[in-house]
């Protein structure tokens, strides 16, 4: 009696067991693009000796096999406990490193680890907007982003610097790399839904079935 | 047009000797002279607080970007380091202080309570409860306004000025509440402005005692009655103009916003139609608080009483003509932007009357170089030199070039700190006797004068070379710009004089604290001087004067008059004999 | 003396705000002087000495008509003398070609010339001794215009187009600071303009304003050209 008393009272509350929970499986995601890169460039007059005379906004990456990176590949479907990985944005060389940052609602680290005066402008609905400078003698500050969205980061004192935030609503998440490959470990095994965005190619989900203990496979091809 | 003697025995009847508690004597007191001194003490403690952020505004244009000293236990993110947002909230917030929380409290508020009732003759003002209320709606304000620097976000960044789109749209300088808040504050200190005007203008028409011709009235009451004309015409625009921004910036409308079909020029015309009088508000009592002190201490009538009167009169009238000159390149079209500058020219003209007028009082005197004196003469030398840095910028084509530079901000403090500030503390050390009761410390007051006079100067004469040099406002850091590297030696004396200047106000606040309790007792006129106030005890009791009020024969200045052996005669003194038409 | 520390003027107009600035200085430094030395002798003179009585007097009204009359029309001397520039530098572009489009944002300069589409941000390539033809925009909060050493200076207020002028005489690199309070990175926003001689500038354009190149671009940084770029929102 006592033990049903318990399990109830588990159910209820609902503790977030451990990251690792028995029965997940491994999502790997590739992303591929057809056609050509886009990146923009751009004369720099503005803090030369941090930023260079030559600023490249990466808007499409395509790297080896066609793979297109900075995509975020979520599984929306997917329920777990939050991640305990920091998420970080440096602004480094006037660039926002990494250019696409995913995390879970909640805080994410900015630093600043050029010399200069950096701003963190951010365009966003469901967030409430920031508009912060970060001047060089301040080389971290933490912002807090409670709801789910894509965000755009800028820079008002570097006009060129773009970066984007996905907030997701799940800890399973990754963004591809340079090959355009991502990899989603303990995915809750069922038939899940795999989400991939890019900033300027849009959205495509596909549905997949996650067995304990396996890898599958998911590939997207991002058209323009 | 005399006093009403009804209002007056109205007024003894009405008030009774009933005691009134601690509560309605000290706080909620419907008393002019205790009213006048919660005026004093709201615009002395502000002034500190103004007086702080510049010395945070001026450490920063010196050394940019080193840590502020006393600063890190608040700045603790960065070690006390200001950052740039920063920056802009505390020149802000020292602009916007010292204009509408120190300024018009202390001159307006605090003197324009004390001296107009006791220098016409009157025992109160004609709307005591109302006199009551403005100042508690102005405390409000004050509140509200100190209120900002402990929100989220920040306190008001966009400058005292407020320009839109940059004020009205959040997201643009990331302040949200901090701006709101400054917007509602001058809100309601304009109700408060505005009570006190009706008040002013209503006891100065109607309550004058009998024998006080408008044409007998001090010089300081005129100023206070113009002024309070001018608080009453203007701040309604302000006010409306605040509430707009805060409509632009809160339910989304959009006066002033382009994205949605408003103006960012409409916001620079209100408050520029409201700015302008505001600082004839604020220099028009220092003026006439100078033209009050001058004859007492030259021991002569002022020179030119008629012409005194009127060029305030005149000053008032064309502050009104004169508004565009803040706004020649703001896009405003030069047309309009011609027009203004003969406004402007012109407006030059009865204030140089006035210098004229009080050198005219100072030729063939006796001066004594009291505190007060010494005050009122910084006064008038300061605002001089205020008044000719103005030519510069009445000729359009030369504003092209000095506007939104230092050479302005030079000319600013020149007038409002060289005139209203000096006058302030002029009308303080010669009216402290009969508002408290007690004699203020001479040598403490020279300490004060001395040190406040030289780094005054100091510290604000270079601003004019800077700004020829290009030095533009507001900004933080002038190493960022090689054209003026050149000249950041100037911006690193300025900040240490303006530090000294700051050391030198400590002997005015030790004074100030010292006299009230252990000053020496006042005598009844410690100054000899013939208006109205001296001949009520010091301090004043509640009605200021016994049962019958003070009847005038003459004009404030008669000093060294043939018609007395001593040098002063004073206007409540009955004529000796019937001889001779005499002009007041 | 306060004159030397204005910047060297290096355009046509400027030396008429200059003429106009000296005049000022030496009648408001004339008059300093006066009243000052007046003042000075008047307090020495006449401070409080025993057996001296002041001198019983109301006024002197032709001293004040005196005193009234001759400011004015000092004033207004000086207000006709300050008209014909100002309707010069603000009221009448001189006719031209050349003209440039400079959009001012939080916290840049983006300029560009009509029929390219290449955004420079924080400078502008002008030829000497030509009349320039600016036209300004904001996209944002309010900025100005301000090159000091042009005299110049001009709102960018958005919702609108300002046009301005100007006209340099010396070839040269020249600082091109904002100078409205236009948000925390006010300090700092600040352009170049380059002014050459006709042949460096015809050098200059034909690199960088050739037609717009290829919209995409390689990885790898390129040598000087820089990517024809559509900036959207400065154009209003």
């Amino acid at each position: 009696m006592a033990a049903a008393l318990l399990a109830s009272v588990a159910l209820v509350v609902q503790r977030p067991g451990p990251v690792n929970a028995q029965g997940g499986g491994t999502v790997e995601v590739t992303v591929t693009y057809n056609g050509a890169p886009v990146i923009e460039k751009l004369k720099v007059n503005k803090d030369t000796e941090k930023c260079g005379t030559e600023a490249a906004i990466e808007k499409v990456v395509v790297g080896g096999n066609k793979g297109l990176a900075n995509v975020v590949a979520s599984v929306p479907t997917a329920k777990g406990a939050p991640r305990m990985v920091k998420a970080t944005v440096d602004q480094h060389g006037c660039k926002f490193v990494p250019h696409v940052t995913a995390m879970m609602p909640g805080e994410l680290e900015l630093k600043n680890s050029d010399d200069i005066l950096h701003n963190i402008h951010t365009y966003s609905t469901a967030n409430s907007s920031i508009n912060k400078a970060q001047p060089k003698f301040k080389k971290v500050m933490m912002e807090k982003f409670e709801k789910p969205e894509i965000i755009k980061l800028t820079c008002d004192v570097h006009s060129w610097m773009l970066g984007w935030l996905a907030v997701l609503p799940t800890p399973f998440f990754a963004v591809t790399d340079a090959g355009g490959a991502a990899k989603i470990e303990n995915v809750p095994a069922g038939k899940q839904t795999v989400e991939v965005w890019h900033e300027t190619l849009g959205k495509q989900t596909k549905e997949v079935d996650v067995k304990a203990g396996q890898t599958v496979k998911v590939s997207f091809e991002m058209k323009k | 047009m005399s006093a009403t003697g009804a209002t007056a025995h109205a007024h003894v009847g009405h008030a009774g000797h009933h005691e009134l508690g601690f509560i309605r004597t000290y706080i909620f007191s419907t008393d002019h002279k205790m009213i006048a001194r919660q005026f004093l003490f709201m615009g002395l403690f502000m002034m500190i607080i103004g007086g702080l952020l510049a010395l945070v505004v001026r450490w920063e244009l010196a050394w940019p970007e080193t840590a502020v000293p006393g600063l890190s236990m608040i700045l603790t993110e960065t070690g006390g380091i200001l950052e740039p947002s920063q920056y802009n909230m505390a020149f802000t917030m020292h602009a916007t202080i010292m204009i509408f929380f120190v300024i018009m409290p202390i001159l307006a508020g605090a003197f324009g309570n004390f001296c107009i009732p006791l220098m016409i003759g009157a025992r109160d003002m004609a709307f005591p409860v109302l006199n009551m209320l403005s100042f508690w709606v102005g405390a409000l304000a004050g509140v509200l306004m100190l209120a900002g620097f402990f929100v989220p976000g920040g306190h008001a960044a966009a400058g005292w000025t407020s320009y839109a789109p940059l004020s009205a749209v959040p997201e643009y300088t990331g302040v949200k509440w901090g701006q709101n808040l400054w917007c509602i504050s001058l809100f309601v200190l304009g109700i408060s402005s505005m009570m006190g005007a009706i008040n002013y203008i209503t006891t100065i028409i109607n309550m004058r005692a009998p024998g006080m011709k408008l044409f007998r009235m001090p010089l300081v009451i005129w100023s206070l009655f113009i002024t309070a004309i001018l608080l009453l015409l203007a701040l309604p625009v302000l006010t409306s103009g605040v509430a707009m921004l805060l409509f632009d910036r809160t339910l989304g409308t959009s006066w002033f916003k382009p994205s949605g079909g408003g103006e960012p020029l409409l916001w620079q015309h209100l408050f520029w139609y409201f700015g302008h009088p505001e600082v004839y508000i604020l220099i028009l009592p220092a003026m006439g608080i100078a033209s009050e002190i001058l004859p007492v201490f030259c021991r002569k009538p002022i020179f030119g009483y008629h012409a005194m009167a009127f060029s305030m009169i005149a000053i008032a009238f064309l502050s009104w003509v004169v508004y565009g000159h803040h706004m020649f390149v703001s896009g405003m079209s030069p047309a309009l932007g011609m027009a203004f500058t003969v406004t402007t020219m012109i407006i030059a003209v009865p204030s140089a009357i006035k210098t004229f007028n009080w050198l005219g009082t100072l030729w063939g005197a006796r001066i004594r170089f009291t505190v007060p004196m010494l005050n009122a003469l910084a006064f008038v030398s300061m605002f001089v030199i205020g008044g000719l840095s103005g030519i510069f910028m009445a000729s359009t084509p030369v504003d092209i070039y000095i506007q939104d530079t230092y050479f302005i901000v030079a000319h600013i403090h020149y007038v409002v700190f060289g005139g209203s500030i000096f006058g302030a503390f002029a009308a303080i050390y010669y009216w402290f006797p009969k508002m408290f009761g007690r004699m203020t410390n001479t040598v403490l007051g020279h300490l004060h004068f001395w040190p406040t006079f030289v780094f005054f100067n100091l510290t604000f004469f270079p601003m004019h070379i800077i700004g020829v040099g290009g030095q533009m406002r507001r900004i933080y850091n002038p190493m960022q710009y090689e054209f003026l590297q050149h000249q950041q030696h100037w911006n690193v004396f300025i900040t240490v004089s303006a530090f000294c200047l700051g050391l030198g106000q400590i002997p005015f606040v030790v004074n100030f604290f010292w006299s009230l309790f252990a000053g020496k007792k006042a005598p009844l006129n410690p100054w000899n001087s013939n208006t109205l106030e001296w001949t009520a005890p010091s301090p004043p009791p509640h009605l200021n004067w016994g049962p019958t009020l003070p009847t005038v024969y003459r004009g404030p200045y008669e000093y060294s008059s043939p018609e007395s052996r001593d040098d002063w005669l004073p206007q409540t003194a009955p004529p000796v004999t019937a001889a001779g038409a005499r002009r007041h | 003396m306060l004159d030397w520390w204005l910047p060297e003027n290096v355009s046509t107009y400027g030396q008429e705000i200059d003429w106009l600035f000296h005049l000022i200085y030496y009648i408001t430094g004339a008059t300093f002087v006066l009243v000052f030395v007046t003042m000075l002798a008047f307090i020495v003179m006449y401070r409080d000495r025993p057996g001296r009585r002041a001198r019983y007097t109301h006024g002197n009204t032709p001293l004040e008509i005196a005193w009234t009359v001759v400011p004015a029309l000092i004033l207004v001397v000086l207000t006709f003398l300050s008209v014909p520039a100002w309707s010069k530098i603000k009221m009448h572009v001189p006719p031209t070609d050349f003209d440039v489009n400079v959009t001012a944002k939080q916290f840049n300069w983006q300029v560009t010339y009509p029929g390219n589409d290449t955004v420079f941000l924080d400078e502008m390539h002008v030829p000497v001794n030509k009349v320039v033809r600016v036209h300004l925009r904001s996209q944002d909060v309010i900025h100005s215009f301000f090159v000091p050493q042009f005299r110049m200076k001009q709102d960018a207020v958005p919702g609108r187009e300002i046009v301005q002028w100007f006209e340099v005489m010396k070839p040269g690199k020249y600082e091109w600071p904002c100078a409205e309070l236009c948000g925390f990175g006010h300090s700092g926003m600040r352009g170049w303009i380059y002014v050459h001689p006709p042949a460096e500038y015809a050098k200059w354009a034909a690199e960088n304003l050739t037609a717009a190149a290829t919209p995409a671009a390689e990885a790898k940084p390129e040598a000087k050209k820089p990517e024809p770029r559509k900036e959207g929102k400065g154009k209003k």
